[in-house]
Parts: structure tokens; C-alpha cells; sequence
């Protein structure tokens, strides 16, 4: 090793220097990120138990709904709505209106991406509906609903028009 | 610029507090999760912020607890995760274009270097080098004295110097260049 060379990487600056712009060049991929808000709650990149927290923290609004609904899509299969928009359809499917005003949620496929997106109504805490979010199981820790409290699984069923007592006594 | 609400801490630091998640975690998913925490706690945690730290310092405090916390969870997360996978019929995992660039770029980076320091050092040099803190500052956000601090980042500079010395064969391009990136 030269003595050029010897100084050079004997001299920590280098690597301050260098730690320094590698971070500003990866903080480029993060510059338009932003937490999300009662008004641009995005269920596809969080936990659902996130966005109903964050729902209730920025807005007041009841998103436990979605959340609660998601928990009950997988153990409880038989209560959802599929929607299976066919081949050919492009982008996400967003869900369509409820079909009944207890019918909050829906379940259709994505076949741009390949996977299932559970498409669900938010709603705000008098349950009127307040737009609808979207997620994709694959990409998210799932929530398990087994270790929500019995109120909570109740609510959650009951959201979705099921009986708490016949579906948890049978499927859960 | 002084900051008098959460809301306002949190949209100007989420983008770099995400950025110190994944130099953390170096997964783009558990990092939008730490930091999206980090954004719920600090709101829900501001009126109980007294104002004897910098906002910006407690708010890092907040993301590093979480950190730690999320670390002593990630077994039990992983096994979640393959657990509903697998029940499920889905892929875990579905990187996207800028993920895979993202993620490129930090192993091009000397900062894939300081992924293999031991977490206390990795934890001071993130703060140090890539949110500019204060050695008093990252004193406060881990709470431990300035003097650890120092400590820590001076180890964690000679490990980094050592690996490059190690690691680069003498040839026509310096050690200089190849920290820089600039040798194939």
C-alpha cells in the first residue's frame, strides 16, 4: 500500500464523508413520505390495527371497523362477499357499494398483481360510510384475531352482520 | 424553524425517520412500520413531551424504544407472518421496482458495512452520520452518557476503516475510490 493510500484510509474523514452522502442518496427514496392521516389512511402499506388506531387518534373516526373486519377475514371465510372481477380486469378492483348497510366489506382480486386485495368500507364512529381502503394480505402482518378481547371479536363480527355467538362458537 | 404541534415534528422528520428505520431494519415493510409507530406514539405522546429535550431528539427517542421493542418481537412477528402466509396461499414477500432499487443502493453503500456493527455502535452512527445529531444529542435519544457515545463512534469508525483496508486489495484505485464507490 502506498503511503497515498495509507493516509487516505487512515483518515476517518473519508468515511464520515462518505457515510454522510450515501445517507442523503437514500434519504431520495424516502423524500415524499408521509405518515399516514385520517384523510389518506393507507391500509395497503400498514397494519390494519395501525390505521384504526391512527383513525382514532387524527379524526376520532371509528376505523376499528376495517381493522376488525380484516381480523375476521381470515378465520372466518364463509362471512365475506367474493367478487372474482374475471380475467382481464385491470388495476385493483375497489369494492363496490355495500350491498345491504351491515355489508361493509367485500373481497375481489387483483389480477395485475396476482393476489387477493380485500377491498373494505371505513366508517366513521355513527357507522356511516367513509370512503374505502384497500389492502393486500401478502405484503402485511397479519392481525390474529384470536387475540382480540371478546368485546373486540364481537364488535367485529357484528360489523359484518354475523352472530358473535353462532360464529364463534363454530368457526373460531 | 420551531415546532408547536406533533403533526408538524412528525411531516417534517417522517421522511428521514424512515430512512434511519430502514438503515435499522434494511426492510423497507418493517421500517414503514416502525416508523409510522414513531408517528403515532410522538402524537399521542406530545402532551406529555415536557420540552426539557429538542422535539427532534424525543421524537428519535420514540422511534428507537420502538426499535427495540420491535426487535425483542421480530421472531414472533416472522413466525406470524409465515403462519397467515401459509394458510392463505400467499407470497410474503413483493418488492417492488423502487424497493429493489432502494435496496441495491444501500448494499452498494457503505452503509451495508455498518449493518454488521453490533447494534449499540450501528445505533450511534446512524444518528451521527445520517441525522447530523450532536454527540449530546444521540447522548439524550439513547440515553446513555456522551462519553459512551464517543466511544461507541470511534469504534465503530476503526471497524469500518479496518474492513476497508482489509477488503481492498493495493491496486490503482485507492482506498479513497473504492469508499466512494467509484471502482468496479
Amino acid at each position: 500500500m502506498t503511503k497515498h493510500h495509507t493516509d487516505s484510509v487512515d483518515n476517518l474523514d473519508i468515511i464520515e464523508e462518505s457515510l454522510r452522502e450515501d445517507a442523503n442518496r437514500l434519504l431520495t427514496h424516502f423524500a415524499l413520505a408521509t405518515p399516514a392521516s385520517a384523510a389518506e389512511v393507507r391500509p395497503e402499506q400498514r397494519s390494519p390495527r395501525f390505521a384504526a388506531q391512527a383513525g382514532l387518534l387524527t379524526s376520532g373516526g371509528l376505523l376499528i371497523a376495517a381493522s376488525a373486519l380484516l381480523m375476521v377475514h381470515s378465520v372466518h371465510p364463509s362471512s365475506r362477499t367474493d367478487t372474482d372481477n374475471g380475467p382481464g380486469h385491470a388495476g385493483v378492483a375497489m369494492a363496490t357499494a355495500p350491498q345491504r348497510p351491515d355489508d361493509v366489506w367485500s373481497m375481489s382480486m387483483d389480477p395485475a398483481h396476482g393476489q387477493g386485495a380485500i377491498v373494505f368500507q371505513l366508517v366513521d364512529e355513527d357507522g356511516a360510510p367513509a370512503g374505502l381502503g384497500i389492502y393486500y394480505p401478502a405484503q402485511q402482518v397479519p392481525i390474529d384475531f384470536s387475540q382480540l378481547s371478546t368485546s373486540e371479536q364481537e364488535a367485529a363480527l357484528r360489523l359484518i352482520g354475523e352472530d358473535p355467538e353462532e360464529v364463534m362458537t363454530t368457526s373460531i | 424553524m420551531d415546532i408547536v404541534d406533533p403533526e408538524s415534528l412528525v411531516k417534517q422528520y417522517y421522511p428521514r425517520i424512515l430512512r434511519t428505520a430502514y438503515l435499522l431494519s434494511r426492510d423497507r415493510l418493517e421500517a414503514e412500520d416502525l416508523a409510522q409507530e414513531t408517528a403515532l406514539q410522538a402524537m399521542k405522546g406530545w402532551a406529555r413531551f415536557e420540552g426539557k429535550s429538542e422535539p427532534a431528539t424525543w421524537l428519535y427517542s420514540i422511534a428507537f424504544n420502538l426499535y427495540g421493542k420491535q426487535l425483542r418481537s421480530r421472531d414472533r412477528q416472522q413466525a406470524r407472518r409465515f403462519q397467515w402466509a401459509e394458510r392463505n396461499g400467499q407470497q410474503l414477500t413483493s418488492e417492488t421496482a423502487d424497493d429493489a432499487a432502494l435496496r441495491r443502493e444501500l448494499h452498494s453503500s457503505l452503509w451495508n458495512k455498518v449493518a454488521q456493527l453490533p447494534d449499540h455502535q450501528k445505533h450511534a452512527v446512524v444518528l451521527r452520520y445520517a441525522e447530523d445529531f450532536s454527540v449530546k444529542q444521540i447522548a439524550e435519544i439513547l440515553n446513555c452518557p456522551e462519553g459512551t457515545v464517543k466511544s461507541r463512534l470511534h469504534h465503530a469508525l476503526q471497524q469500518l476503516k479496518d474492513e476497508m483496508t482489509n477488503e481492498f486489495p493495493v491496486d490503482d484505485c485507492g482506498p479513497e475510490s473504492r469508499v466512494r464507490g467509484e471502482c468496479t
